[in-house]
Parts: structure tokens; sequence; C-alpha cells
């Protein structure tokens, strides 16, 4: 009898401590499982929240508050700011669909889930886990992630202890400044959430906004279909490999290659197309494929972290897009052959 | 029976002695029953005390003529200074000026080099951009809503242009 009561007490005590764990002590993983925990969290929780967020450019701001619901495979952004006029993003497996109320219409783009990224992250960058800090009164992680070979500051995310889901995040910018920030305000765990969320509202136009989503371009096969030699860059900035071919139409119906580049948390597109694009000289922009052979031109963006640089070969321009130094940008485009 | 804004203006006449009996009664009358002309005129009768006690002095000879010649003068109309009279007064050594040009023509430069105007992306640009930004929607750790904002800034661009 007197086992059997010190048995009971034990697989009480050792219950007691495990739930316990579950929800506030700190966890015994490193923080690079951490971070990948983090990274995976979203997609198994079902929660309606408020979140803040607020990006940061050398020219502006913009911030909104985003009402968020999420459960598995499925995820709704409704942006509050008047400034952008009841935009609503919803992303349903590969698909990214953007609503424009105004306009009534649905862009649907595709995004692949890459799993190998997250694993060129971890050989690029470093992460420590900095302090515990609470959001929204929850016990959080504050891991910091910072690039491997220069030390800089990449990011830094509040993950919460007890489910991992990122409560807080900061990305910094090339420079080193804070280039966005969006945090959770009030989070409801397992609200009744309905399909229709996740769904195209009925009426509105669909807008495609890639051609054969699906279809594996390699150099070859986008040659032939931009009707002009695809050139790749022969030196890649520290810790980038080549992610993909892509086909893209601009809005005046050229076809351009897209070359894309990623190190695990940050990309780089180059685009290459025609210079005599008849949609050429509307608006003020770069200036490119002003005539004359051989010139280039880089810009800060105005909208949001990173460069623009426009180089011009021939009949064909370079446009080079990623939140990398100019000195880079310039780098990477002396080197497409 | 008269205001205050009546009386206070003979006050200095009254302290002289200079007012006729009749005036001089009703502003005794006055002064009677009004505190505010009575310290109105307590700060005169202060004031004649004071330039009473200072020691009368003589004119300078030939003050007289001196003003007489400044009157009967033929008056001339006044000169204009030029702008550039205004701006570099002759006074200055020229050295001054060649410094003063020299640090404009600097600053000039310096504000078109170093803080080059920031661009506006365009419809070019914006297609690039957002070409860019869409593709990166699920990249690792990659902050969605904040993304969400910036393609959603780049279309209501767009739609101004």
């Amino acid at each position: 009898m007197t086992r059997a009561i010190f048995f009971i007490s034990m697989m009480a005590t050792v219950l007691t401590a495990f739930a316990a764990g579950d929800s506030a002590a700190p966890t015994a993983a490193s923080p690079a499982e951490r971070l990948r925990a983090a990274q995976g969290a979203e997609e198994r929780l079902t929660l309606r929240a408020t979140l803040n967020t607020a990006t940061f450019s050398r020219q502006s701001s913009a911030s909104s508050q985003v009402v968020v619901s999420r459960k598995p495979g499925c995820c709704r952004w409704e942006y509050q700011s008047p400034a952008l006029k009841g935009l609503v993003m919803i992303e349903k497996g590969d698909a990214v669909i953007r609503l424009d109320p105004e306009q009534k219409t649905a862009s649907v783009g595709c995004s692949r889930r890459e799993t190998g990224t997250f694993d060129l992250l971890l050989k690029n960058y470093t992460v420590t886990v900095e302090r515990t800090e609470p959001i929204i009164s929850r016990p959080a992680d504050v891991l910091v992630v910072k690039h491997r070979e220069s030390g800089r500051l990449a990011k830094k995310l509040w993950v919460d202890r007890a489910t991992s889901l990122i409560l807080r995040t900061e990305y910094y910018d090339c420079d080193g400044k804070l280039a966005s920030l969006t945090f959770y305000t009030d989070i409801e765990w397992n609200p009744a959430l309905a399909d229709s969320l996740f769904e195209v509202p009925d009426g509105w136009k669909k807008i495609a906004l890639e051609d054969d989503a699906n279809r594996h371009w390699n150099r070859e096969s986008l040659s032939k279909e931009v009707a002009f030699a695809v050139r790749e860059p022969a030196q890649l900035p520290a810790g980038f490999v080549f992610d993909g071919f892509h086909l893209y139409h601009c809005r005046c119906g050229v076809a351009s290659a897209h070359l894309r580049y990623v190190d695990g948390l940050n990309s780089v597109s180059v685009f290459e197309r025609y210079t005599q694009c008849p949609g050429r000289g509307r608006g003020r922009g770069f200036g490119w494929g002003k005539g004359r052979g051989g010139g280039r031109n880089c810009q800060l963006l105005a909208s949001q972290p990173g460069r623009m640089f426009v180089r011009q070969v021939g009949d064909v321009s370079y446009i080079l897009i990623g939140d990398l130094p100019e000195a880079e940008l310039a780098k990477l485009a002396d080197s497409i052959k | 029976m008269k205001s205050c804004k009546d009386i206070q203006p003979q006050l200095a006449d009254f302290v002289v002695g200079a007012l006729q009996e009749e005036a001089r009664a009703e502003i005794e009358r006055h002064l009677h029953e009004c505190a505010a002309c009575q310290r109105e005129l307590s700060a005169l009768q202060r004031a004649g005390a004071t330039l009473g006690a200072l020691e009368m002095e003589e004119a300078p000879a030939g003050l007289w003529q001196s003003i007489r010649r400044e009157i009967e003068a033929p008056k001339q109309e006044p000169v204009r200074a030029a702008w550039w009279e205004v701006l570099f007064p002759a006074r200055w050594p020229r050295l001054a000026y060649a410094g003063v040009t020299a640090m404009a023509v600097l600053a000039a430069a310096l504000i078109l080099t170093v803080s080059r105007p920031l661009p506006t992306e365009d419809d070019e640009t914006q297609d690039f951009l957002l070409r860019h930004g869409m593709l990166a929607w699920n990249d690792p750790l990659s902050d969605k809503a904040a993304l969400g904002v910036i393609l959603g800034r780049s279309e209501n661009e767009q739609g101004l242009q």
C-alpha cells in the first residue's frame, strides 16, 4: 500500500514538472533548433490575432494594424490602415492571393516552399538566445540571427516558449538599419474559422501573376522563350546559391528571364529582358535603355529595403534587386557573362 | 463730473499751475475721490522735482546759426543703393567675397553629390519589385505581414501614377 502511494505521488510529480516545462521553463533545445521549431510553428496553429507591422525605407515608412486568421495550411491577413485601402493577403497552400476590395480583383501568385533553404540559413547565419522577454504577457526567447561571415545583425525574433510562435520580428537591412518590425498585440487560440475566409469572394476577377507557375525552367528553355541568350552571374555574393529560373512578363507583355539567388534569409533577383520594351519611357524610372551600351545605374529603393542595380549590355537590360551593399550588387552585375 | 480719461491729460498743466481757476477746481474735486488720478499726479510731481534739480546748461555759441544753415540748405534726393552694394558692401575686402562664393559652390556640390535624390519607383520598377517580393514570401522566417505592406503599397502607388 505504501509503495503504491509512493509510486502515485512520484508519477504526479513527474507529470506536474512536464506540464510546467511545456509552458514556461527554459527548453533544452539549441538556438538553431528553437529557430527551426519557430519556422514551422505557424503551420500547425489555429488562431485569430491582431498584430502591428511597420516597414521603414530610406524615403518613407508605412505601418498597419493587421487582423490575422490562421489555421493549418491557410492564413489571412487583413490590413486595417486606410493607406492600404482594405488590402487582404491570403496564403493557401503554395498560392499567395492579394485581394483588392476597390477593384474587386484577386491577384494570384505562387510561392513554392523549398525545404533546403532553412539549412542554408543555418549555414550562413548564427543563432543565439539573447534573453527572455515577455510579449503580450507570454514568456519569449529572444533569438538573434547574425551573418556568420560579417557578424552583421540580420534578425531578432521573440519566440513563444509554449508554442514556438514568433511573437515579434525585427529585420535589419544590409546597412544595419531596422527595416521592418511586426509584433502581436493579442491572440485568441483555436477559434472557429470559416473556410470562406481563405477563398476568393464570388464574382471577383482572378488575375494570374505567373504563367506556367509549375513549370521548371532551365537556361536553354528560358532563352528560347525570351528570344535571347540568358546569362548567369559568374560570381555570387558570399553564401548565396542559385534558387531557380523563372519566366516573368512585365505589364507591357515583354517576357523577362528572372534568375533568383538566396542565402537562406536574403534573396537577389536578376531580371533580364530586351531593353526595347514597348512600355519603356512611361514614368520617371531609372532610365535604363536610354541608348548607351554598357551604361549602369544603382539606386536605393524608395519603398522597401535594398537596392536596384541596372546594367545594359547591347540590347539587353539586367535589373538586379536585393538587399546588398552597392559594391556587391555591382560585382554581381559585372560578372554576368 | 469728468472721468479720469478727461482729467489725466490736464494733470501736467495742473502741476505747473497753468490751468484756469474753474478747471483747476474741477480737477481738485476729482482728485479727492479718485485714487488712480492721485497716483498719476504724484508721479508727475516726482518727475517734475527730478527735472527741477538739474542745473541749466548754456547752449554752445553758434548753435542757432548751425541749425539755421541745416534748415536752409537745399535738400538732396536719397540715393538708393544697388542690390549688389547691399549684398556686398564695399567695405568688405574682395578676398572675403571670393571666399564666400567658393564656400557656396562647395556646399552646393556637396548637397548634389552626397544626398542624391532618392528615386520614386515607376511602373516598370514596381513590376520587378512586386515580383521580387512575391517570391520572397516563403523564404525562411519571412515577415509576411510586413511583406504584405510592401506589396500593398507598391500596388497602391502604381494606381496613383
